[in-house]
């Protein structure tokens, strides 16, 4: 990589404090997104994906979790784990902006919509006054709100779930930021509402150049909204590529399982596969290979090393198979 | 911060009618009901006002007379009806005790109870909000240890102990800060002038409110620790972290906002406490308010008086509770009427 990503995250480590000491539920993933880039991070719940998200922004419960040490997050080659409290909060909506998952409880109750996003617009800018409220309407017109005035003024739960998440998308863009983080932003929506959401992530990285990460667990929506794709299993990374490959020919057992478990509409009423087995709970990873004790292809060398990355035919994948090597 | 929108529908004025007068209607029965108990408790109790009078020199017919007079002679079925009719016609009697209209004994003694009961309740929940929000934003650290000992300690005292204390205190080692113990005023009271009058109340209201007040504090911080936790632990102020806000405006616009919203309803929960703590409070510092006229009513077996101040304290606990709904109601914008 010669010249520096937007983000780069390099061998990511967070562990979380549990009842029996500490427990890594992200393990050293590294990854870039590039400017103006849309970057997919596919994942069952509890594979680290939103751990991944959260720590980006250092957005994680203090005290429970920590970043470990030799963990890398560079913004433009800036160092953000190192950065200070105040620069931090610059970065949080002023550079990276992030969208959450559940718009019902990620809106204060208590305070206007219009008022939420008039904040998220003052932490970056000195708007005040008339200017700060067309700048406030401006931007939920931005976000496909018709009506912004009657939004600015309505409580959150006069809104409907579509709604309040484009409030949020709203607010994520106020401080006019270069990456956006849609961490399951619209797992909880209705599917017709889902895709109008999508297609506005996308408007929003075609017109004026945002960078997207988007977490999900949904291939659609990856396929959607992302031009690459990076899988994670059990707190590591297994695949990774053009999201077109990474989707239509995964070489990693776990991303084929993946794919074998979704309804295919063009060969109706055949039964459908599913991965044996379920995901190993945090901190408990098996030796090696995290995925071997599901797969169905697994080699005696998969529970002794964990395997590197190695180029597939159109992707990469951290798997054993791929390996030419003798073992 | 200088954007402000007109109001949004809120419920109509008429709603908010209809609900304060169903409300209302509702406190009849209630209020019908704590008068007929007061009424059976005073009378399952041994002797009645005349037996204070009682001397070897007075005649039995004197003596029956005085009861007759006081209709005490009707069957009690009689005598209840006879309450009844007179209290919501707003006749509270005659005090045997006072020697005065109930309604003037009355007026002079709910001012100083009222004064009390707000002062502790702005302590209770003051304080005790502070403190609770402070703890959790400090969630593990020594003092928020060492705050959740001194408010259970607090919060198991019983005021009229506490109350001793402070007096022994402000008598003894305290006596420096020249705080008054008992009372309401002081015997020059009458020739100071507006701002010295202030000042002397103000300074006999010290003692008295931290006695009535503390307990309920304290309560009200340990309720308050679990909201604001519970408030910090929500999306919501994740997004505002998210934002790019700072931490103070975070815990201050987000956090102790929501969290404050059940100290409403708290608020409605604790008048009882602090009415009846009052009636301890107002004896240990001879306070002149209603908790000791009815206190030293029922050692005189003064029945109108028992019977209106009684009536009273349960008056204000329903109109207090109802204030608490509608300033919920108020503040939350999710709160419909229905």
């Amino acid at each position: 990589m010669t010249e520096s990503a937007l983000l780069e995250v390099r061998d990511l480590a967070v562990a979380f404090r549990t009842g029996s000491g500490e427990a890594r539920a992200v393990d050293g993933i590294s990854f870039d997104v590039g400017a103006g880039e849309s970057l997919g991070l596919l994942g069952e719940s509890g594979c680290g994906k939103s751990t991944t998200a959260l720590s980006i922004l250092q957005l994680l419960p203090r005290g429970a979790s920590r970043v470990e040490v030799g963990s890398s997050i560079r913004l433009e080659g800036e160092e953000l784990l190192t950065s200070s409290p105040a620069r931090m909060r610059e970065v949080r909506g002023g550079e990276i902006g992030i969208v959450f998952q559940e718009p019902m409880t990620s809106l204060n109750p208590v305070l206007r919509a219009g008022d939420q996003v008039a904040e998220a617009v003052r932490a970056h800018s000195p708007l005040d006054g008339a200017r700060l409220r067309q700048r406030v309407e401006s931007l939920l017109e931005q976000v496909g709100l018709t009506e912004p005035m009657e939004v600015a003024r309505a409580w959150p739960h006069q809104l409907s779930g579509g709604m309040r998440q484009r409030v949020m998308i709203a607010m994520a863009l106020a401080g006019e930021p270069r990456l956006l983080i849609a961490d399951e932003a619209t797992s909880a929506l209705d599917v017709t509402v889902q895709a109008a959401i999508l297609d506005l992530l996308d408007d929003l990285r075609r017109e004026r150049g945002l960078a997207l990460l988007v977490i999900t667990h949904d291939p659609a929506v990856a396929r959607r909204v992302t031009n690459r794709l990076v899988v994670m299993y059990a707190g590591r990374i297994v695949e990774e590529g053009e999201t077109d490959a990474v989707l239509d020919s995964p070489a990693h057992p776990y991303t084929i399982g993946l794919m074998q478990s979704i309804p295919d509409p063009e060969r109706p009423g055949t039964r459908l596969a599913s991965i044996p087995g379920t995901v190993p709970s945090l901190g408990d990873w098996p030796p090696g290979c995290r995925f071997h004790p599901r797969c169905a292809r697994s080699q005696a060398r998969c529970s002794e090393r964990y395997p590197p990355m190695l180029d597939g035919h159109s992707t990469r994948a951290a798997c054993w198979l791929l390996d030419e090597s003798p073992s | 911060m200088g954007f402000r929108l007109q109001l949004v529908a809120r419920p109509g004025v008429t709603t908010l009618i209809r609900y304060v007068g169903s409300r209302l209607l509702q406190a009849i029965p209630l209020l019908i009901g704590v008068v007929t108990l007061i009424f059976v408790l005073l009378h399952l109790a041994p002797g009645d006002p005349t037996s204070l009078w009682f001397h070897p020199d007075i005649p039995p017919e004197v003596m029956e007379r005085m009861r007759e007079s006081m209709g005490l002679d009707l069957p009690l079925h009689q005598q209840y009806l006879h309450w009844l009719k007179s209290f919501f016609t707003g006749d509270f009697g005659y005090s045997y005790s006072h020697f005065r209209p109930v309604s003037a004994v009355i007026g002079d003694a709910l001012p100083a109870t009222l004064l009390l009961g707000g002062a502790a309740l702005l302590v209770a929940f003051g304080v005790g909000s502070a403190v609770g929000a402070w703890q959790a934003v400090r969630r593990g650290s020594p003092t928020d240890s060492f705050l959740t000992v001194v408010t259970l300690f607090l919060y198991s005292m019983p005021g009229f102990w506490l109350g001793l204390m402070l007096i022994l205190a402000a008598s003894t080692w305290l006596a420096w800060l020249g705080l008054p113990v008992s009372g309401m005023t002081s015997v020059d009271h009458a020739s100071l002038g507006p701002l010295g009058r202030m000042s002397d109340l103000a300074g006999h209201l010290v003692l008295p409110t931290v006695a009535l007040g503390l307990g309920s504090a304290a309560g009200v911080a340990r309720f308050m620790r679990g909201e604001m936790l519970e408030a910090i632990g929500q999306d919501y102020v994740r997004t505002a972290r998210a934002k790019g806000l700072p931490e103070g405006v975070v815990i201050r616009r987000h956090a102790l906002r929501n969290a404050l919203l059940p100290m409403v309803s708290l608020l409605g929960l604790y008048l009882p406490i602090l009415f009846g703590g009052a009636v301890v409070i107002e004896v240990v510092f001879s306070w002149p308010g209603m908790g000791r006229t009815m206190y030293d009513a029922v050692l005189a077996r003064d029945y109108p008086l028992v019977m209106a101040t009684s009536f009273l304290f349960g008056l204000l606990v329903i109109a207090g509770n109802l204030l608490a709904d509608l300033l919920y109601a108020f503040v939350d914008p999710r709160v419909r009427y229905d």
